[in-house]
Order: C-alpha cells, then sequence, then structure tokens
C-alpha cells in the first residue's frame, strides 16, 4: 500500500522537480522579463481573471438551476454541463469556431453587427471561459445540495422574498464554495492551450497567452520556455494553496 | 374568524376543517401520521391543496387555483429545530424578518434587543448560533419568529428536542409570549396543551374528529388518542337508564335518553384490584379482564388489561404476582366514573 503510494506522489512530483532542475536561474529575470514574455503574462492574467468573472456570472446561475429546481430534463442538463470538462480542449475549441466564427452558427449574425470575436482578446475569454465553467458550477452546485434548503424556508416563513433569501441567506451559506470554485476556474482558464489555439489563434499580445507563448519558445528558445513554465508552477502551487485554504476554513 | 381553512389534499388522505380565532392558541394533536404536518404546509403555503379554501384575517391564501407563496403570507413556522442562521449573529437573526419586511436598520436592531433581553439573553447578542446551547437557540428562535410579527404562528413541536430540564422555562417564555397571539400548535405532550392553549383540535386519518375548549375536550373525551393525552381510560356503550350496558355505573351530569351513545371515563388511578375472593364495596363494579402486560409508571405500575388501564401500588403487584396472562377482577366505584353523550 504505502509503496505504491509513494510511487503515486513520486509520479506527480518528480516532473515538477526535473523541470526546476533545469531552470537558468543566472538569467531567470532576464528570461520572464522579455518583451513577449510579459505581454503573454499580462494577457494570461486578465483574460483568465475575465474568464472566471464570466464563470461566475454564468455559473451560479446555473448551479441554483441544477440544485434548487427540478424539471423534466434536468439530469440531462447535469450531464451537459460536464462536457467541457471532459472534452479535449481542441474539440471544444473547433466548436467554438463553428459556433461564432465567421462561417459559424452565429457567426454570420455578428458579422452583420460588426461583431467579430475569432482571433480576438474576446475569443480567448469565451474558449477559457468554455472550459472552465463545469469548475465552478460542480463545486457550488455540491456545496448548495449540502447546504439544503431549511434556511431558505425559514427565511421565507419569516417574510424574506426569494431575491432576499438569495441575497442573503442562500449565497453567504456557500460563499467558501464559491471562492474556491471561482479560484479552480481561474486556475483552469490560466492553463488553457488546446481551444485557445484552435479558435482564437497564437497573436502576440491579442490571443497569445502564457501556455502558448511557452509551446512556442519551446521551439526557438527553450531556456525561456522552462523558465516560463516555472512560473506558471508557482502560481498553480500558490492557487492550490489557496483553494485548500477556503476548502478547509 | 382569524384563520378559516377547508382543504383536501386526497393524496396525503388528508380532508380537514378548522378556524382559529383571532389571539387564541389552537392544540393540534393525534397520532403520527394523522396529517398535522401537512396542515401547517398548507397553511404556511409549501403544500397546495387540491381544493379548498384557505383566508387569514379574510385574506384568500390558497384554494386549488391559487397558492399565496410563503414569504407573502405573514405566517411563521417555528419547528423542533431552531434553524437560526449560521453565519449571522444572535441579534441579526433575531432581526432578520424585520429587515426582510423593510424595518429600517436601526429600529431592527433596537427591536432585537429588546426581545433579546425579552428572552433572558440580552448579553448574548453578538454570539453565533453554533456557541449557543439546544435552549439557547430555541430561544433565539421564538424570538426571531415573533419579532417578524406574524399574523399566524406556527409552532411544530417547539420543545421536542429540547432536554427536559431546559423545557418547563421555555414552556413558560411561550405562554407569556403567545397570550394574545394566534397560534397553532402541534405537540404530543399534555403539558403543552393544557398551558398553552385555548382550544384542542384531534386529527385522526387525515380528519378532524374531535375540537373544543381545552378543558372540555380533556375533561370529555371522545376519541381513544384524546383519553391517553387527558390520562383516562376510555369505554363506549349504550345508557340504559342506570348504567353503560349494564356493568358499568357512573356520575351522569345531564339527562339523556336510555338507548343513547355514551362514553365513560375513568382515571387508571381510581381502577383498583380486587385481590381473591375479596367483596367488592358497595357502589363498586366489577369488570373481569385479562392482564396484557404491565409496565412501571412513576411510583406505580401500570396494568393494562384489555381495554382498561389500573394504576396499581408495586406492593399490590408483588403480593398478586400478577403476569400478563393472569385473570383478575377490577373494580371501579361510581362516583369516579364520569358518563357523557358520545358525539
Amino acid at each position: 500500500m504505502l509503496l505504491p503510494a509513494l510511487l503515486g506522489a513520486l509520479f506527480v512530483l518528480l516532473p515538477l522537480v526535473a523541470m526546476a532542475t533545469r531552470v537558468q536561474w543566472g538569467s531567470f529575470a532576464e528570461l520572464i522579463t522579455s518583451e513577449s514574455s510579459l505581454q503573454a503574462l499580462r494577457l494570461s492574467l486578465q483574460t483568465s481573471a475575465t474568464s472566471a468573472l464570466a464563470c461566475v456570472i454564468l455559473g451560479v446561475p446555473l448551479a441554483l438551476l441544477l440544485a434548487r429546481t427540478s424539471f423534466p430534463g434536468l439530469s440531462l442538463l447535469r450531464s451537459l454541463v460536464l462536457i467541457p470538462l471532459v472534452l479535449p480542449p481542441v474539440v471544444g475549441g473547433i466548436a467554438l469556431l463553428y459556433t461564432v466564427g465567421r462561417q459559424g452558427l452565429l457567426g454570420q449574425q455578428l458579422e452583420l453587427l460588426g461583431i467579430q470575436i475569432t482571433f480576438s482578446t474576446t475569443a480567448v475569454v469565451i474558449a477559457q471561459t468554455f472550459v472552465a465553467l463545469p469548475f465552478l458550477v460542480i463545486s457550488l452546485e455540491g456545496a448548495l445540495r449540502t447546504a439544503g434548503t431549511r434556511y431558505e424556508i425559514a427565511a421565507a416563513s419569516l417574510g424574506a422574498r426569494p431575491s432576499r433569501v438569495l441575497a442573503t441567506i442562500t449565497l453567504p451559506l456557500v460563499l467558501p464554495a464559491l471562492l474556491s470554485g471561482t479560484v479552480l476556474s481561474f486556475a483552469r482558464a490560466l492553463g488553457e492551450f488546446g481551444a485557445t489555439i484552435t479558435f482564437a489563434g497564437s497573436l502576440q499580445g491579442t490571443t497569445r497567452t502564457l501556455p502558448l507563448e511557452i509551446y512556442l519558445q519551446r521551439e526557438s528558445d527553450p531556456q525561456a520556455a522552462v523558465a516560463l513554465s516555472f512560473v506558471l508552477m508557482i502560481v498553480a502551487v500558490l492557487i492550490i494553496a489557496v483553494a485548500r485554504r477556503r476548502v478547509t476554513a | 374568524m382569524t384563520l378559516a381553512l377547508e382543504a383536501t389534499v386526497p393524496e396525503r388522505g388528508l380532508d380537514v376543517a378548522l378556524d382559529v380565532a383571532d389571539g387564541e392558541t389552537l392544540a393540534l394533536v393525534g397520532p403520527n401520521g394523522a396529517g398535522k404536518s401537512s396542515v401547517l404546509s398548507l397553511i404556511a403555503g409549501t403544500l397546495r391543496p387540491s381544493a379548498g379554501r384557505i383566508t387569514l384575517e379574510g385574506r384568500l391564501l390558497s384554494t386549488g387555483a391559487l397558492l399565496v407563496p410563503p414569504h407573502d403570507r405573514a405566517v411563521t413556522t417555528l419547528a423542533q429545530d431552531p434553524v437560526l442562521f449560521p453565519h449571522l449573529s444572535v441579534a441579526q437573526n433575531i432581526a432578520f424578518g424585520l429587515r426582510a419586511q423593510g424595518t429600517p436598520r436601526r429600529r431592527a436592531r433596537e427591536e432585537a434587543s429588546w426581545w433579546l433581553s425579552e428572552i433572558g439573553l440580552g448579553d448574548l447578542a453578538d454570539r453565533r448560533p453554533s456557541q449557543l446551547s439546544g435552549g439557547q437557540a430555541q430561544r433565539v428562535a421564538i424570538a426571531r419568529a415573533l419579532a417578524a410579527s406574524p399574523r399566524l404562528l406556527l409552532l411544530d413541536e417547539p420543545m421536542a428536542a429540547l432536554d427536559i430540564d431546559v423545557a418547563p422555562a421555555l414552556r413558560e417564555l411561550l405562554r407569556r409570549v403567545l397570550a394574545e397571539r394566534t397560534t397553532i400548535l402541534v405537540t404530543h405532550d399534555v403539558l403543552d396543551v393544557v398551558t398553552l392553549a385555548d382550544r384542542v383540535a384531534v386529527l385522526e386519518g387525515g380528519r378532524l374528529v374531535e375540537s373544543g375548549p381545552t378543558a372540555d375536550v380533556l375533561a370529555r373525551p371522545q376519541q381513544q388518542f384524546t383519553a391517553r393525552l387527558a390520562g383516562v381510560n376510555l369505554l363506549t356503550g349504550t345508557w340504559d337508564g342506570h348504567t353503560v350496558d349494564g356493568t358499568l355505573a357512573g356520575m351522569m351530569h345531564e339527562s339523556v335518553a336510555a338507548g343513547t351513545r355514551v362514553r365513560a371515563a375513568v382515571r387508571p388511578a381510581h381502577v383498583d384490584l380486587l385481590e381473591d375472593d375479596a367483596h367488592p364495596s358497595p357502589g363498586t363494579m366489577v369488570l373481569a379482564r385479562q392482564v396484557t402486560d404491565l409496565e412501571p409508571r412513576g411510583d406505580a405500575v401500570r396494568v393494562r388489561a384489555g381495554e382498561i388501564a389500573a394504576d396499581l401500588t408495586p406492593q399490590l403487584v408483588a403480593r398478586q404476582r400478577l403476569r400478563p396472562g393472569d385473570e383478575v377482577r377490577l373494580g371501579i366505584r361510581a362516583a369516579d366514573v364520569a358518563i357523557y353523550p358520545a358525539r
């Protein structure tokens, strides 16, 4: 039992250590502060934060719908929401392309309105939100189910209308789950690669996020790729620390 | 009439009509599964009747077609679990209903602190519910429910989950605060009924089988359930002018024609066991029965024999070596039997 467990832990840890040993610490600062790296980092943080916000705006109502209502097709909807979680991101990117791309389902209508989404920063945010949304919905729906409806029933019995119950009872009670769900979806957005490169392309400063930058640098400047990877790894570790603190709190 | 309810819910076997007058406390009692909780759900607005109508102070709340939502009924429920909001302080919990109904923050806070001293917890305003004892939490829940000033308060076994040593103080608090409030109280405890209720309604199998002022219902129970609540044996038979079914005589305070169905109530403590071949004293009737079981009852032993329970002294039970299955003669003095018409 102990040996496979240790092997498992090693399996996760070893590649990270291996990568860290290849970082050229002497030129580390220089490597990660190059013009293109900084642009990619800034873009990644901006788009991931926006995506996390979009996940909250779309995911909270969706989680409430899944946890608090019942209608025919509810379990089907619950399965559908999880699809981005298991769908290969590149497939998600293609699906988005055929939705809002120039030839897509909504593309022509959007074009008539003068809106072009593909290969823009908006496309990056859409791709990231698409893959990150299930993280928030799952975490929040579980918390809503665990919290149950007894507090909400008590609040209504005291005369609170549904909007007030939502704002003063339901959401405060699931706040820890909402925060950890938001952090997780931010993390997923930050690491997004496949859907982004398919749907948004890789234009420096516009759609080339940090994972894309790393992938490109790997060819031309492996040292920079390793340094940037290390930065992303630190961010991931920080996110896990924050999310775990919230969950245990 | 403050609350008037008439409703059927076929899937729960419920078909009930009841009224509660302004300022009155009605105790709703009945066996488990009689439909008491369904009646409360109907009034609270979480259950829609198939047919019927529920009005509160003249306002229509429910019909088969209309259902005013729970938050808009001015009906507040307090159950055995206090359900205090865990993320709010005690004072914020009490102020919740007031704030929800638009009372300004400052006034809500003042009223909450008035309620805190009313329930004797003035120094716990800033505590979280998790830091309260069960009795304290239920006090806060009572204050929170009353502070919302509902037109009708529904109490669903409010003391069932409390330790017996805190229940008396809480019952006294309820007696004080419910005095002028229109309330329906669901309970299994006769002490709640006699201390809190003006009237009693007995529900059995989804129907109202008996109701009336508390003292009347307990003095002249019509149903076995009510008789158990009142702590008496209840026998039903036909009045022949002098006795019930020729076997039981008793005190009849009204003139009743022979042939009328009557009920006879006698306390278990007034049922005696005739030892061996002892002769009954004059005015004592003798009923032959078989012992079904024995159980401890305070300082007595309750002996059940058929439909009759007798509270006997442990000494007597020991002397007679009573066992289930024994044939016994039970003596009941006519002066201890109340006889009244069946309804």
